[in-house]
């Protein structure tokens, strides 16, 4: 199954759906950040980089990437260290809240992938500004040019 | 005064520490604590442990703890007490991590990732503005792809 989340923000209207989705799906805040400028507003979430800093980081192998379906968190590794989220180019990954959070970002809906269901945020974006592509699809977006990483 | 039930005295290597707080974290009786100021990140731990465990030391990233068990009683010791340099956004000037901390993301986003410095500007800014330098980047892409 497809399953690289896709942005087109510039179908976004701002309304917040999606991280208010996104929330009640994994309690908590959501883990996209809707960015509003003057007249456009920009969704971001987790952009499961290849080479990603935040894998590179992890001291204890927490953070791993699979070609499939991206960066994941092996919880029971993991000790809060917050290393991740100092290596975040795009800033979408903090620390969950309360003392001894786990890191938290879009995981795609782990979840309701693995029963072959649609990530929330999707479902409720009422102008279809996020979908679900393969990588090829997603990867035709790659930032060399912004941050020198390749992203998917 | 000898405090017999106090049976291992923690080391902290203080040159290697980061100062992520992993090791607080993991403490079961909340012994390690720390503060940030405006500038620097300050540590405080007892010198000695009555605890049998060694979380905290299993979870620093670095070894920067070492549990030295203690056969005989000791005397009462003065607790440990470290601080490290918060690092500030350039853009809005608040701390957002320490200074090893990003010293070792600037040393790793280049042999690791592969990024020269110059390509990696975004490193030395807080999680707000990264995102508010990537939203401006993607809005700006747009703009030229029309
Ligand atoms: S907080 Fe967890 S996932 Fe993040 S770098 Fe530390 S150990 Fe790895
Ligand atoms: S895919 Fe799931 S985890 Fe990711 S932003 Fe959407 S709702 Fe949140
Ligand atoms: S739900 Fe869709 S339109 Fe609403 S903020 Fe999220 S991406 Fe934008
Ligand atoms: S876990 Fe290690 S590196 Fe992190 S604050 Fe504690 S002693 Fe320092």
């Amino acid at each position: 199954m497809d399953s690289f989340l896709f942005v087109d923000f510039t179908r976004c209207i701002a309304c917040h759906a999606c991280e208010t989705a996104c929330g009640r799906e994994h309690g908590g805040a959501g883990r996209l950040y809707v960015m509003r400028f003057e007249n456009a507003a920009v969704p971001l979430a987790c952009r499961q980089c290849e080479a990603a800093p935040c894998v590179a980081m992890c001291p204890e192998d927490a953070l791993v990437y699979d070609e499939g379906s991206g960066v994941g968190l092996v919880v029971e590794r993991c000790t809060r260290c917050g290393l991740c989220v100092a290596a975040c180019p795009f800033g979408v990954m903090r620390l969950g809240a309360g003392p001894g959070g786990d890191p938290v970002r879009c995981d795609r809906c782990r979840r309701r992938r693995e029963e072959g269901r649609l990530p929330v945020c999707v479902l409720t974006c009422p102008t279809q500004a996020l979908s679900v592509q393969g990588r090829a699809v997603v990867q035709d977006r790659r930032r060399i040019h912004f941050t020198g990483l390749r992203v998917s | 005064m000898t405090v017999p039930e106090f049976h291992q005295r923690i080391h902290v290597d203080t040159d290697r520490c980061l100062g992520c707080f992993a090791c607080a974290l993991a403490c079961p009786e909340g012994l390690i604590g720390w503060e940030d100021g405006e500038r620097t990140r300050r540590f405080h731990a007892p010198a000695l442990c009555s605890g049998d465990c060694t979380r905290c030391r299993d979870a620093c990233p670095v070894d920067a703890i070492h549990l030295e068990p203690m056969k005989e009683p000791a005397p009462a010791a003065e607790p440990l007490c470290w601080s490290l340099s918060l690092a500030l956004c350039r853009m809005c000037r608040k701390p957002f991590t320490t200074q090893p901390i990003l010293a070792l993301l600037t040393r790793t986003l280049h042999h690791t990732v592969g990024l020269s410095q110059g390509e990696c500007h975004w490193a030395l800014c807080c999680p707000a503005c990264r995102r508010d330098l990537e939203s401006r980047r993607l809005l700006d892409a747009a703009r030229w792809n029309r």
